[in-house]
This record gives structure tokens, C-alpha cells and sequence, in this order.
């Protein structure tokens, strides 16, 4: 009689599962949309670098020139902070395993002898390799392109690796919060939007302590002088801004993670998915 | 993985490494190779030793042909200074000078008396000379031949003249001199990482700029008590200068901290606005107040400006009322 085989362990089973999931995933719909968010800062950093060089007069804001740092700094914020780390978060969070069951192909990815937390996890590790292979090389050229107007490529590189370290922790936090969103809730997607677009903006503007419930509140503290005065609403924030320190945000988004990700695959484990007919 | 994904996945990452690298250099070089050596003479930084607090450089040879050094020696000629500096060095400015870095190590300013400062100052020129005329005529007026480390060094009272390489003189204090020679065998400010970080954000198109620590502005004796309390705020301060028609440049100050900067940013605006509140009485003068721009983020504070070439009238203008009203109380 043969010897039965011994199920792959959690590690072994991730892996296997991220080797398959990354595929997919990087040549998915999704990814096109991924590179239309990404790519509108570039176009944007190319047009900027092309006025410069065209000679177009410098832009102020308030008596102030605003050089190549300031701009790179404005659209880590608004472009990437603000908009694109939550969104892939959301889109690609909550379709890690939404999109298995909603091909109808969960219960053959199911009937595999891994753990279902392994499944998860290997695509969370595809998530966040897709994701970062995306983003990641798209601030680095904006950097490259619009940091040398009026400023020091090497005295500014210091910011560029904080804000690559920031982007990256943002993506595996809002992608380990959605994942257990997608798990967990029917429809994922219009639940973490609506967190995204009104619950964090809006409860980051009062003071209270809803705001610790947020994951852009950590976000902020990581670098919280890289908030612009741009609005009103920035302006209101920052009376009422209470920022945790670095290590505590540092702490807080690494146990919200853990977490996220833990409630995740215990969800996947134990929900029995049934699959619309 | 299939092969496509493992493509765009290289791709990818040697985009990111590739920009990684670049802000790598640059962070360790102070700037990219072009650039450093093109905003610092750098050949000559090789005898400005480590510890120099203050380096400047000027393109002599390009401020002199300069159509606003024109119009500054034909508003004010004046001749003294550059027959001085030839009757001490056997130097002529104008005619064998191509361009000029000068450290200071410790104290610019010295102590209170200003002895010491002299003893801290080197000026490394870089020119045109004929060591052997500038040897004769100095020993005629008693220097001293000696050598040091294989250089030639002609040595009066407080200063002299080393001969360090072909087309290149560094004037000085004995000490200073020696300091320079043993800066090219190591310990140059080419490895003061810091000094290097803010020559090499200097604009590569400046022919003059001076960098500096601020430290030791404070030990200036007779600065006001205010000014010296604010100064600690300041570290660094680059100042950058493009003399042609006009002169163009940009003064540039790091703070200690983003709080110290916004402060600085906030005393800047309002001494902007301040000058902006006097204009329309002298449409120079209005032009030279609006070339004033602030830039700046996080510890860096940075100041602009455009001198148009009409500006040497404004000067002369000022001064000769000055001396008019001068002549008319004492007559």
C-alpha cells in the first residue's frame, strides 16, 4: 500500500498558490485599470518636465516657488495616498478570493489538500507583488523626473525611500483590510469604497477617537509634515490633527495587518461559499 | 509563472533599481557625476581640506568678461585692490586668473579681532602664472623659499604662495598652506560628505557659489544678540551666483528642523512683502524687488533673485547721492 503524502505545509502551500495567483493577476482587467491610476501621475510628471524645460515660468503658491520636491511631495499625496493605494487596495483586496467565487471556480481551488488560510495568503503575496511592481517603479520615475526642477536629486533621495516605505506599508494594509472585506461581506467592493471615500475622509476631519479606526490616520503619522495645507479640509485637520508617533503607527498598521489577514483566513476557513446558480 | 509575467516582473524592478541607483549616486556623490564636477572646480576641491567650514568658487575669467563687470568699472573704476593682490602675489586678477576656491577651516570671521581668520583661509587659484618671475620678484621682497611635501612654498611675514601644480597657486598662511598640501594626500572636503551634499545642489550654471556651515557665525563678536539667537536655527547655507548681463542667483538655508524652516520661510515672506510695499517710486528697483522669489520645502529655505545689468546704476546712483549729501552737510 503506498505511503500517503503528507499535505504541504502553510508556507510551501502560499507559495505554490502566489506562484499561480501572480499570473492571473497581473494580466487581468484589473491590472489595465491599475496602470491608468499609476500612469496619470508619469503623464502628468512628463508634461511638468516638459514645461520646465520648455522654459514655462515657475509656479507659485502663496509667494512661494514651487520646485520639484514640493511637486513630487503633492502628488505622493493626492495621487498615490490619497487615491491610488486605497483604491488598488480596495479593487484587488476584495477580489482575492470574491473573484474565485464568483467565476464559480472556489470549489475546485478549495477541494486542493492546502489550508484555505494558505490559499489566502498566497494571493495576498500575489496582491502585493502585482501591486508593488506596478506602483512602485511608476513613483520612482516621477521622482527621477520631476525632483531635479529646482531641486537636488541626492539631497531628496532620503524622501523618495520614506515615501516608497509608505506607499508599500499603505498597500499591504488597505490590502490585508479589504482581503477580509472580500471574505467576509456580499458585496466587498461598494463597502470598502464607501469606507475609502467617506467614512476615512470624514472621520479624519473631527476630532474624536473614531479616527484610530481608520488606516489613512496611521498612514499620516508615518510622515504627517508630507500633509499639504490645500483645502479647507487640510486646513481643519490640522487644527484638529492629533498624529501618533512613528513607532505607533508603524505598530498599529502591522497589528492591523496581522489581523486583517488572520480574521480573513479564519473567514475563508470556516464560510461555506455557495455559488449562485 | 510563465515566462511573460517573469518579464514584466524584471522589467519592472530594473526600472525601479535603475532609479534607486540613480538617487543612490547622487546621494553619495552630491549630486550626479556631470554636475558635481561642473558646479565644483572639483579638480581643486582635492587640496581644500576636510574640516573647511566654508568653500566658495568663482570663475574669475567669466565674471571679468561679463558685460556687468563692464558696467561696474565703468561706473566705479577702481584699481587699488587688484594692483594690491599683484604687488603681493605677483598675480594679475584680471589677466591670469581663470577661477578661485577659497576654504576657511574653524572661524571664518576668527575671533573678534579678526587675526585668526587669516590663519584659517586658503585661496587655491587657478590660472596662468610663471612660478619662476612670481619666485624672483617675492624674494626680492624678502619671502622665504621652502618646501613642503615636494611643493614649493614662498613664505612672507603672515602669508604666502605654494605652487601645488601646474596652473595652480594656493595663497595662505604658512599653516594653511601646509593644511591644503596634506589635503590632496587624503582627508580632503571631498570626503566631508556634507559639505559635498550641498556643493553638489549648487545650479551647475553658477560661476561663483559658497557653502557653509553656520555654526560659527555665531562666535562673530559684534552680531546683535537677536540675530545671534536665531542663528542656531540655521546649519547650512549655500549661496549661488550667475554673473553675465546681470546677476542671477539664489540663497539657500537649511534649517535644523521643518519648524525652524517654516519659521525662516515666514520672516523671509515678510520681509518680501515689507519691500513690496515700497514699490512704485523706482521702476529698477520694483524689478529687482519682483525677481525676489521664495522656494523651499521641509528644512530648506531658499531665496531667488535676478539683478538686471541696470542695477549697477541703481548702485551708483545710491552712492552718488550718498556722497552729494555727504558734501552738502560738511561744506
Amino acid at each position: 500500500m503506498a505511503t500517503p503524502t503528507k499535505a504541504p505545509g502553510f508556507l510551501y502551500a502560499a507559495v505554490r498558490v502566489f506562484d499561480l495567483s501572480v499570473g492571473e493577476m497581473l494580466w487581468s482587467r484589473r491590472t489595465i485599470f491599475m496602470g491608468l491610476v499609476v500612469g496619470v501621475p508619469v503623464l502628468i510628471a512628463l508634461i511638468v518636465r516638459g514645461a520646465e524645460f520648455l522654459g514655462a515660468q515657475t509656479i507659485h503658491v502663496n509667494n512661494t516657488a514651487v520646485n520639484g520636491p514640493a511637486i513630487f511631495g503633492l502628488m505622493i499625496w493626492a495621487f498615490y495616498l490619497r487615491f491610488s493605494i486605497p483604491v488598488l487596495g480596495a479593487f484587488y483586496g476584495t477580489s482575492l478570493i470574491a473573484d474565485e467565487v464568483e467565476d464559480k471556480t472556489v470549489t475546485y481551488l478549495f477541494t486542493r489538500p492546502v489550508s484555505r488560510g494558505a490559499i489566502l495568503f498566497g494571493k495576498f503575496l500575489a496582491y502585493v507583488l502585482c501591486t508593488m511592481i506596478v506602483v512602485l517603479p511608476s513613483v520612482t520615475v516621477v521622482w527621477v523626473m520631476v525632483t531635479p526642477i529646482g531641486g537636488s536629486l541626492g539631497q531628496n533621495f532620503p524622501d523618495l525611500l520614506k515615501d516608497l516605505a509608505i506607499l508599500a506599508a499603505g498597500l499591504i494594509a488597505y490590502g490585508a483590510l479589504f482581503a477580509f472585506v472580500g471574505a467576509t461581506f456580499k458585496r466587498p467592493l461598494l463597502i470598502s469604497l464607501v469606507f475609502v471615500f467617506g467614512f476615512e475622509p470624514a472621520v479624519l476631519v473631527f476630532p474624536g477617537y473614531l479616527k484610530r479606526f481608520t488606516l489613512a490616520y496611521y498612514i499620516q503619522g508615518l510622515v504627517p509634515q508630507a500633509m499639504p495645507n490645500d483645502s479647507v479640509v487640510s486646513l481643519v485637520t490640522q487644527i484638529f490633527r492629533e498624529t501618533p508617533s512613528l513607532t505607533a503607527a508603524v505598530a498599529a498598521l502591522a497589528v492591523i495587518t496581522v489581523v486583517c489577514l488572520w480574521l480573513a483566513a479564519r473567514t475563508v476557513t470556516n464560510k461555506e461559499y455557495v455559488l449562485e446558480q | 509563472m510563465t515566462k511573460g509575467t517573469r518579464y514584466f516582473i524584471s522589467a519592472a524592478s530594473m526600472i525601479m533599481v535603475a532609479g534607486l541607483c540613480t538617487g543612490l549616486v547622487a546621494y553619495y556623490s552630491g549630486g550626479l557625476p556631470l554636475m558635481a564636477s561642473h558646479a565644483a572646480g572639483n579638480d581643486d576641491l582635492a587640496y581644500v581640506p576636510a574640516d573647511s567650514t566654508v568653500v566658495a568658487y568663482a570663475n574669475v575669467r567669466d565674471i571679468m568678461n561679463s558685460e556687468f563687470r563692464q558696467k561696474l568699472r565703468q561706473a566705479m573704476p577702481t584699481g587699488e585692490g587688484r594692483n594690491e593682490f599683484f604687488d603681493e602675489t605677483g598675480i594679475d586678477l584680471e589677466r591670469d586668473v581663470v577661477s578661485v576656491v577659497a576654504a576657511f577651516t574653524g572661524s571664518p570671521i576668527g575671533s573678534a579681532n579678526g587675526k585668526d581668520a587669516d590663519k584659517n583661509f586658503v585661496l587655491l587659484v587657478r590660472g596662468v602664472f610663471n612660478p619662476p618671475v612670481i619666485q624672483a620678484s617675492a624674494v626680492q621682497r624678502g619671502a622665504a623659499v621652502s618646501n613642503y611635501k615636494g611643493k614649493q612654498v614662498l613664505s612672507m611675514k603672515d602669508s604666502g604662495v605654494a605652487f601645488l601644480e601646474p596652473g595652480l597657486a594656493a595663497i595662505g598662511s604658512q599653516d594653511a598652506l601646509h593644511r591644503a598640501i596634506d589635503a590632496h594626500a587624503g582627508g580632503n572636503v571631498t570626503t566631508n560628505a556634507e559639505v559635498m551634499r550641498m556643493i553638489g545642489g549648487v545650479d551647475p550654471n553658477a560661476n561663483a557659489w559658497a557653502v557653509g556651515r553656520m555654526d560659527d557665525m555665531q562666535h562673530v563678536a559684534n552680531l546683535p544678540d537677536q540675530l545671534k539667537a536665531q542663528l542656531p536655527a540655521i546649519q547650512w547655507f549655500a549661496v549661488t551666483g550667475h554673473v553675465n548681463g546681470g546677476v542671477s542667483g539664489s540663497i539657500r538655508a537649511e534649517a535644523r528642523d521643518d519648524q525652524a524652516a517654516e519659521n525662516l520661510r515666514a520672516v523671509v515672506n515678510g520681509g518680501l512683502a515689507l519691500a513690496r510695499l515700497q514699490m512704485g517710486h523706482d521702476n529698477k528697483l520694483d524689478a529687482v524687488i519682483n525677481s525676489l522669489q521664495m522656494s523651499g520645502t521641509g528644512k530648506s529655505v531658499g531665496l531667488s533673485f535676478n539683478l538686471p545689468s541696470d542695477i549697477v546704476e541703481i548702485i551708483t546712483g545710491a552712492a552718488g547721492s550718498g556722497i552729494a549729501n555727504l558734501h552738502k552737510q560738511f561744506r
